[in-house]
Formats: structure tokens, sequence, C-alpha cells
């Protein structure tokens, strides 16, 4: 599943992008996977790729785990363009929820970061444009904040509570309904 | 190359963030309203929460979220009873739902963007009709603004659900009334917020009159959807008319446990989806008046019929009714309450008829009487049949006896082909006895395009599977559980045919088997 046509990947290999991190380490990576950051998609669009796309923003530790993110995510995308089933069919609905599911138990391992790490991430996506990524970090972020008291998540996040006393009452009385 | 310095290097050890800086401090406000945007819409307490964090986080509320949906459910602001009695808690409920209303939807924040809510989702109790009356003008305010899309209504009397024998229904009928008559009046004052609504859910109302379901359907003008639930009339033979105006949206109608003699669709011109289940009619629950409904393509019919509820011809139901696509017909007990009938007088409604579902079918009947519906719809292309599971996790047996007493009868002519039918899937509490082997093999002969049979026989029910792993003595399904026991059913079924393509079994310890005819 992984690797789908081999017509594909020679297709892919014909167009490979070069992707220059912050520290000046040199990514090759294939434009199916490249261009699933909007930023990158505009400059090869606009022919600006050759010699290489510097990413001064996205060091190289943040930026291999970007592509590791993309490689999947872009195969993903062709298996999907790929197969199409022209009725419903127990058999193939089997494959294709394993699929999503292997695509899920990727993503859930790829958050498997420290929070720094997982900073960077939201801001490397953010800096990239890449939807998904972007999304999936976020969604980590507010998973670990739900539930959780104010105080937890200052705590959690070094958020110093710059707020007057007065504020703060003023404000838990509007949300008296979000504490009970 | 230039090489910028980035702003921190990446921390490769230690679990947790080194430094005292606020780690948010990186980050955009615009992805600190991602993070936002992506709590759960039905958790509106974390979400405002997060404004006390800091003096940043407070600038953000309310909050310019671009949500797909948020909702705000009173349910939730139940407080834990603490001796008060059920009235002063709802009451409570009923203040913390305003309030969070107002939080989120208040207007005039100082962002250059604005909330976006695709869809509001409210959940109410009909309590503290001025309270109320507050929120609908709230969310009035917001839809003006442009900021609510979407508005969905669940309302909630906050009672348990009607239960209808003699003991409780002077009682319920109080009730029922008092609340119906609370919320027609909120209806009437809150007029704009009524006509912005795109579903609405009532439970426990009993209308005083047939007329307040036509003030309804007329006052909530981009009404979609309409889930009556446990709701009707005091009169338990009043009929339920759906008369509404021509400018209606309404294209989903739900009505579950109706108390009424029946439901009259005398104009509902957009309607295209109409479910009716567990009804109190004593024979054919729903009528159609001449083009009162002409884009209905999928009704579901679901019934668990009591004795005195008498046996009714589906083409009397479907008298006047446009030709539908799609048809469920559920049943939960051994009463069928469909009186099998020739194709003739089935065959203008099911015309065009594509789907059937046929659910909840009692496990021990032979299901040869089906065949009139398949023999009334030329165009049918899949049948789905879940019979019901004779659940050894459960204490409560259906009462059987009288399939006896109630058996139906039916034969197919011998001439009688199908040529439309692809598929067939037969599920649930299933064996591989007589009745059910003759039942399959009449089909295959009979639908001579189907392409795919499906029998599953899997058992699903977990507390079913934890039931047998206490006591293996229980027996959980009469369905083949290996290959050798299921090919000796498919080729009982399948003796001398080699028309159907695929064969795909389910045994009852959820294996899957697939045949394929040898025919090239």
């Amino acid at each position: 599943m992984a690797s789908a046509g081999s017509g594909d990947e020679k297709a892919a290999a014909a167009a490979m992008i070069t992707l220059i991190s912050s520290d000046n380490e040199k990514f090759e990576v294939t434009e199916a996977t490249a261009t699933l950051s909007q930023t990158i998609r505009h400059m090869i669009e606009d022919g600006c790729t050759d010699g290489g796309v510097p990413l001064p923003n996205v060091t190289s530790k943040i930026l291999a785990r970007v592509i590791e993110y993309c490689k999947k995510h872009a195969t993903a995308a062709a298996g999907e363009e790929g197969s199409s089933s022209s009725f419903s069919d127990a058999a193939f609905l089997e494959v294709d929820r394993a699929f999503l599911e292997e695509l899920e138990e990727f993503d859930d391992a790829f958050l498997e970061v420290d929070r720094a790490t997982l900073f960077d991430l939201i801001l490397a996506a953010n800096y990239l444009d890449i939807k998904g990524l972007l999304n999936l970090t976020c969604q980590k972020v507010a998973d670990s904040v739900k539930g959780k008291t104010p105080e937890q998540i200052r705590e959690m996040y070094n958020i110093v509570n710059d707020l007057t006393p007065e504020e703060e009452a003023e404000i838990r009385r509007e949300t008296q309904w979000a504490f009970e | 190359m230039k090489k910028m310095a980035p702003l921190k290097l990446p921390l490769d050890h230690g679990e947790e963030p080194q430094g005292h800086d606020d780690m948010f401090s990186e980050l955009p406000d615009h992805i600190l309203l991602c993070i936002l945007e992506k709590f759960p819409g039905d958790d509106v307490r974390s979400l405002a929460r997060t404004c006390v964090l800091s003096k940043r986080w407070r600038a953000l509320f309310p909050p310019p979220l671009m949500l797909p949906e948020l909702e705000i459910t009173a349910r939730t602001f139940v407080p834990a009873a603490d001796g008060s009695g059920m009235v002063q808690l709802l009451h409570q409920a009923t203040e913390s739902f305003t309030a969070a209303l107002r939080f989120f939807l208040a207007g005039g924040g100082e962002h250059q963007r604005r909330a976006i809510i695709e869809t509001l989702r409210l959940e109410l109790y009909l309590i503290k009709p001025n309270y109320l009356l507050d929120a609908c003008h709230l969310v009035a305010g917001a839809i003006d603004r442009g900021e609510v899309r979407g508005l969905e209504l669940v309302v909630l009397t906050g009672t348990p659900p009607f239960v209808w024998d003699a003991a409780t229904a002077p009682e319920n009928v109080r009730v029922g009334r008092f609340f119906a008559g609370r919320f027609m009046r909120l209806l009437a004052a809150a007029a704009i917020f009524a006509s912005s609504l795109r579903a609405l859910t009532l439970e426990n109302l009993l209308f005083r009159s047939p007329s307040d379901v036509g003030t309804l359907l007329g006052t909530c003008a981009a009404l979609e959807n309409l889930t009556l639930d446990s709701c009707g009339f005091a009169d338990l033979w009043s009929v339920l008319t759906i008369d509404a105006p021509p400018s209606s949206r309404l294209k989903e109608l739900y009505l579950e446990n109706l108390h009424a003699g029946g439901v009259r669709l005398v104009h509902a011109p957009r309607l295209e989806w109409l479910v009716c289940s567990e009804w109190m009619a004593a024979s054919c629950p729903v009528t159609f008046g001449p083009g009162s409904a002409p884009c209905l393509e999928d009704m579901t019919l679901n019934n668990r019929a009591a004795t005195w509820q008498s046996r009714f011809c589906l083409s009397e139901l479907l008298q006047n009714a446009p030709p539908l696509q799609a048809l469920r017909l559920g049943f939960t007990n051994d009463k069928i309450w469909v009186q099998p009938e020739s194709p003739k007088a089935l065959g203008p409604a099911f015309s065009k008829l594509q789907m059937l579902h046929l659910l909840n079918v009692f496990p021990e009947r032979d299901l040869s009487w089906t065949m009139f519906l398949l023999q009334a719809a030329p165009l049918l292309e899949s049948v789905h049949i879940e019979v019901s599971h004779n659940h050894a996790c459960s204490e409560f047996k259906p009462d059987y006896q009288r399939e006896i007493l109630d058996r139906l009868k039916w034969e197919v002519p011998p001439g009688f082909r199908h040529h439309h039918l692809r598929e067939l899937h037969v599920g649930g509490g299933i064996d591989a006895g007589k009745k059910f082997v003759g039942f399959a093999r009449l089909v295959v002969v009979r639908a001579v395009s189907l392409e795919l049979l499906v029998l599953d026989g899997r058992v699903t029910c977990e507390e079913c599977v934890a039931a047998q792993l206490q006591d293996p003595s229980v027996v959980l399904s009469r369905f083949p559980e290996d290959e050798g026991d299921v090919d000796v059913m498919v080729n009982r079924i399948m003796d001398g045919i080699s028309r159907c393509a695929r064969i795909i079994v389910y045994s009852a310890s959820n294996w899957a088997y697939e045949y394929r005819s040898n025919k090239s």
C-alpha cells in the first residue's frame, strides 16, 4: 500500500525538490511530498525552487519531522485517488478502513513529542502552510488543555497570570457557569 | 546561503519545557484561535475557562472563532442533586444556559474578525420563560449580525419519557399540555428566533389542538428537520396534520412514539424523508393527501405492534404518495404489522423502489413472506434484512407464542423472476435451518441478476459475548461457526446455481468467507 504504482514513483522521481533548513541541512523530497505545503507549492508555481528552497524559520530537526508527516500523507492522498470502486463492496471497505486506521496510528505516534517540539511543529506548519499538520498539532494542544483548571493550564505552559485579582474575579463572575 | 539564527534552538532533551517563558508567547493570535477551534463544540466550559488564563487570552473573548458547530446544552448545567427539588435544579440549569449563551453571543468583540458559527445547537428546558426569551433574543441578534448561520434547537421538558398506561395518563396529559402551551407562547414571543430554526426537536408535548402544529410549521419558516418524540394530543383520536406553507423547506420529519390517532400529510412540498416509529394508531398510521408530498423519497416505518393493532396494507398507506426510492420496515416483536398483498396493488408506490430494509424481523419466522415486496418492486437493487437477535445477555425474552396463531402465508408464483436485484444482505439472529436456507435459495433462484449475497451471522452484542465467557454453555447463535459448516450451508443454498457472482459469509465466530462462482 505504501508505495503504490511504480509508474507514479517514476513520474515523481523526475520532480525532486531540495529543502534547506535554517541550519543549512539539505533534504531531497518529491514534489508530491513538498506540495502538501501551500507555501512551497506557490514557490514551485512561481518557478523559484532552483537551487533549493531555503526555510530560514525551520530547523533541520523539525524539518525532518515535517517531511516525515508530508511523505506519509502524500502517499495516503495518492492511494485514495488511485482506488475507486464502482459499487459498495464489503472487502473494499475493509481495506479502506484498515488504511485509514494505519494513518491514524501514524498521526498518534507522530504526536508523541515533548511540548517544545509540538510548538515548533505548530510554528513550522503555520509558516509552511500545511493545513493537515496545523490542525493535527493544534488539536493535540486543545486536547491537552481540555478539562483542566486554569491553574493547571498555566503551569503546563508557563503562562503568567497578569490579570489583577479584580479582573480575574470579574471574569470568573461572568463565567461562573463554566466553573461549576 | 544566508543563515538566519533561529529564535531558539530545538530542545532535544527533557519532557518539560526549559526556562520560564510562556510557551504560547511565540504563537500568533490566529494560532491560539485555531487551538480554541479544536475544542469539541459541545465542551463550552473548557473553552470559556481559557479566558481566565491571562490578559492575552481574555482579550480573545468573545472569541472570533470559525466553529463548524457550537453546542450549548442546558442538560450539562444541571447541578448535582443536593436535596433541592428537580424544578430548582432546572432553574439553575436554565440560568447557566443563558449566561453561557450570552458569553459567546453577546457581540461587541474588539476583533476585526467576527465569530462565525456554522451550526449553533441549543438544548433548553422549558423552564423560566423570561430567561428563555432572553436567550432567544441573544441568538436572534447574532443571526442578524451574520454570526450564526444555522440554528438547531432541542426542547426538553425535564419530565421523564411518558409511559402511557391508565395510572399515569391523566398526569402525563396535564404535564404535556402545560409544556405544549408554554412552548407555543415562546414561539409566538420569539418569532425571529423561531423563523431561523433549521432543526427542531420536541419531546413530551401534547398540543391543545391540531392547529398548533400548523402554527409551528408556519412560524418556523426555515425548518428543514422536525422531530416530535412522544408528542401528540391529549385526545388520542386526533390526527396529526402536516399542512406546511408552500414555501416550507421541511425535508425530514421524524415522528416517534406519536400520541395521536395517525398522521395525515396534507402539504409538505419539500419533504424527502419520513420516519414514523412506534405509533398508537389502531391500523394504518400515515395517510397522504393527493400531491401532498411530491418529493418524498425515503420512508421508515417501525413499530412494536400491540395485540390490538391490526395489520394493514402498504398500498393503503402509500395511496397518493409518490413512488419511493427507499423503504425501511421495522418490527421488533413477532407481530408483522404489514399485510402481504398483490404486486398489482403495491405496484404504483413501488415502481421506483431501489432499496428495501427490513429491521428486527422475528427470528423464527419464515422470511418468504417478504417476497411480496420484491414482486411489487421491479427496479429494486438491494435488500437488507436484519433478523432480531435472541439476546443471551438479556433476561427479557420476547413473547413468541402468538407466532403460531399469527403465521403469514405467501406463495410466490412459479414464473416470477426479479431482473434488477443485485445485492441481498441478511444478518442478525439468523441460523442455517431449513426455513432460512429455503428463503435464501428462493431469492437466489428468482433474482436472476443477483451479484452479491451477504449472510452475516456475526454476534456483535458485547454483553452477549461476555455472558458466554462467563457461562460457556450459553448459545449465542445457531449460525455456522467454522468453514466446514459454512460450506455446507452455502452448498445447500447454491445447489445447482452458478448465477450469483459473489457470496460473503460472516460466521458466528466473526470469520469472513468469500465464494465466487466459477462462471467466467
